[in-house]
């Protein structure tokens, strides 16, 4: 019971406590804590990484159990896996094995696949981005004019477009981000109280 | 046009190719070089994540600093999660890593995202432009009122604060269509001019 | 069927087909169209500019894959500014492909007379996003026992002039989210509200907008905005790099996206029309 309930809130409420404490007062040995604490979560943090790979591994190995060989997608994820691991651990990651991963099949693919939304956006402009009423208009009239401001053709067909959209940039984004990133914070703010305070403890598994 | 003879510029040219062959139909090619995509990402994390523990936990431990053995506990009961009878382990490390987090953000958000913020639109009201944020801000705010309602006249207030938001997304959309067609841009770049030789 | 409702049905896969034209072409015949630069790159310009000869900037490469594209032209051009003021170079990464980036975007170094680990140094990845930020602030040897080489920490000239966040003349991060490592607003809290360092801020398009606020309070002296920005960048240190190169098919993508809008929107106003006509007609 302690380990499973009281453990945990103790430890999120002495951590969060201390390096909130050592911000704001200048106490050598709070500061010197805090500073031990940080650098400990740097330590955890990267056993996390490893989270994602795990799960990975499990996650197909069953596929590859069921399916066998015939899945040659969870294969071939398995099998690059593999490799990128083999060689970076093993050549090094200045080795031209684990540039060429990085440079011809990480970076390439993670491209083209983050690049598959501008083809989206494109269908999307004629067949969804609709006028119907005050709030739309004015979210499409200034995309429009920001996105013509912001490239030099933009500017010929406009020619008020690049001044437009620094004012919009500058002043009139400015003005509504402010109010979001306000509220947001506050609430971010008060998510974080009741997580040290121990009365949000779903987050860590906690019921 | 020249094609490359570069190997590389091969493999990353036709796999940009098989991502962008998604858009005609969903195809056997698509999905082996996403997969493949996929585990080499996590490859490279691994990598990465060995050689960050070495610099960032084992060395500074083999030069004395014994204490970082406790961490690492905690880092391994990380993954206690995927044993039943003792995944209620890791809610240790959970809570340290997200008691620590909530407090580290907590006191730099209250002086950059509210003070900081709210004393730059406390400027004076001198410009056009100054007015304008101010308002912004003020019309914005009153919008996430969610406790009291505003009615009649006062309703105005928040319509203002969602018409100003709504600016604020049209820019921030203007923007992200900026930022993925450059993505495309640095893909066609390298089939066209580096791979064709075009 | 008149011609509205046509496109309305038209194959989506016609749309990709135009957008990937608009993008080839003016990357195949490039057009050269002259740049406008804004008041925001121009801001950063002159901050970059007024830095001290021989200072010591800290830069974050914190973004993944797919948006080097952005960033690494920013990157370059930047260390363009740096090179003759021999200004010295701090690299650290919270995304797992940021050290690599960092080392490609540095080899810009080289034609400048730079020698690593006296003039620039690439320490590597860090995880835990934020809290490791603030530690390594307090005392980056706390984080970085070995640099990205595998160097001793220790046997660097260049971090031996390091104790901590204060002793850098400005920070920079590259930055494209906080998802996965440390984003703008964890650098603003750590580096301008925690220890007064001056931060230059380089992202994606996607976070222009919501980081402006920061330009505006003057917690942050500037920013560089997606690939246009790197463009302008480039204009003003005189040298044609990747974003200047891109910037003729961004015009002719964007300038399609806003047509395809203004189309879609008159169809839909022309068939309001008519069932409002067909309607009108209907009821008498």
């Amino acid at each position: 019971m302690f380990i499973r309930k009281m453990l945990p809130t103790i430890i999120a409420f002495v951590c969060g406590t201390t390096v909130t404490v050592a911000y704001f007062f200048a106490i050598p040995s709070v500061q010197s804590l805090a500073q031990n604490i940080m650098q400990w979560r740097s330590v955890v943090a990267v056993f996390a990484l490893g989270l994602g790979a795990v799960n990975i591994i499990m996650v197909h190995t069953k596929n590859l159990k069921r399916d066998g060989l015939k899945n040659i997608y969870s294969l071939a994820l398995l099998a690059m896996f593999c490799i990128t691991i083999l060689v970076g651990l093993g050549l090094g990651q200045s080795s031209k094995g684990y540039r060429f991963i990085f440079d011809y099949i990480n970076v390439p693919t993670g491209s083209a696949i983050f690049s598959l939304l501008a083809f989206y956006i494109g269908t999307a402009a004629y067949r969804a981005f609709r006028v119907k009423n005050a709030e739309a208009a004015i979210l499409l009239i200034t995309g429009c004019v920001v996105m013509l401001g912001r490239v030099p053709l933009g500017a010929r067909i406009l020619p008020v477009a690049p001044r437009l959209t620094d004012w919009i940039m500058t002043v009139l984004n400015v003005g509504g981000q402010r109010g979001v990133m306000v509220a947001g914070a506050i609430g971010f703010i008060a998510v974080s109280l009741r997580i040290i305070a121990g009365l949000e403890r779903r987050v860590y598994g906690v019921e | 046009m020249r094609i490359s003879t570069d190997i590389g510029a091969w493999v990353g040219a036709l796999s940009a190719l098989a991502i962008y062959s998604v858009l005609y139909k969903e195809n056997p090619v698509y999905r082996l070089v996403e997969n493949i995509f996929v585990g080499a990402s996590a490859g490279i994390a691994v990598v990465v994540g060995v050689q960050t523990f070495q610099s960032t936990a084992w060395v500074p431990m083999a030069k004395g600093n014994t204490w970082l053995v406790v961490p690492m506990v905690l880092g391994v009961l990380l993954y206690a999660r995927y044993t039943p009878s003792v995944s209620y382990l890791n809610r240790i490390p959970l809570s340290f890593l997200l008691g620590t987090s909530a407090g580290v953000a907590m006191r730099g958000a209250i002086e950059s995202q509210i003070v900081g913020q709210l004393s730059a639109t406390m400027i004076n009201l001198n410009s056009f432009d100054a007015l304008v944020i101010f308002l912004g801000t003020v019309t914005s705010l009153a919008y996430f009122f969610l406790t009291y309602r505003f009615s009649g006249r006062a309703a105005v207030v928040s319509m203002w604060g969602r018409y100003f938001m709504m600016a604020a997304f049209g820019a921030a959309f203007g923007n992200t269509v900026m930022g993925r067609v450059s993505a495309a841009i640095g893909r066609f770049q390298f089939i066209f001019l580096k791979w064709l030789g075009m | 069927m008149d011609i509205f409702e046509r496109l309305q049905n038209l194959d989506k896969r016609v749309f990709y087909l135009m957008m990937a034209l608009a993008i080839a072409i003016p990357t195949i015949r490039p057009i050269g169209l002259p740049i406008t630069v804004t008041t925001a790159v121009q801001k950063t310009y002159d901050f970059v500019k007024s830095l001290p000869d021989g200072s010591k900037v800290l830069i974050g490469f914190d973004y993944e894959p797919g948006d080097e594209i952005d960033l690494n032209p920013q990157a370059i051009a930047l260390f363009h500014v740096f090179g003759p003021k021999k200004i010295k170079v701090v690299a650290i990464s919270s995304f797992p492909a940021g050290p690599m980036f960092a080392e490609e975007c540095m080899m810009v170094l080289a034609q400048y007379g730079y020698k690593y680990g006296v003039d620039y140094v690439n320490l590597g990845h860090y995880a835990g996003g934020e809290s490791t930020l603030a530690a390594f602030a307090t005392k980056p040897t706390s984080i970085f026992s070995k640099d990205w080489l595998k160097n001793d920490i220790a046997s660097l000239p260049l971090m031996k002039e390091i104790t901590s966040m204060k002793d850098f003349s400005m920070a920079m991060t590259l930055n494209d989210g906080p998802t996965g490592g440390t984003g703008t607003h964890e650098w603003v809290r750590q580096s301008v509200m925690a220890h007064g360092t001056p931060l230059i801020m380089g992202c994606t398009g996607v976070l222009a907008a919501s980081n402006m606020t920061y330009v505006q309070s003057g917690q942050c002296k500037g920013i560089l905005a997606g690939l246009a920005a790197a463009a302008e960048f480039e204009k003003l240190i005189g040298k044609k790099g990747t974003g200047t190169v891109g910037m003729d098919a961004q015009s002719m993508a964007h300038v399609l996206i806003v047509a395809f809008v203004l189309l879609g929107n008159v169809a839909m106003i022309v068939s309001r029309q008519r069932a409002k006509t067909a309607g009108g007609g209907a009821s008498r």
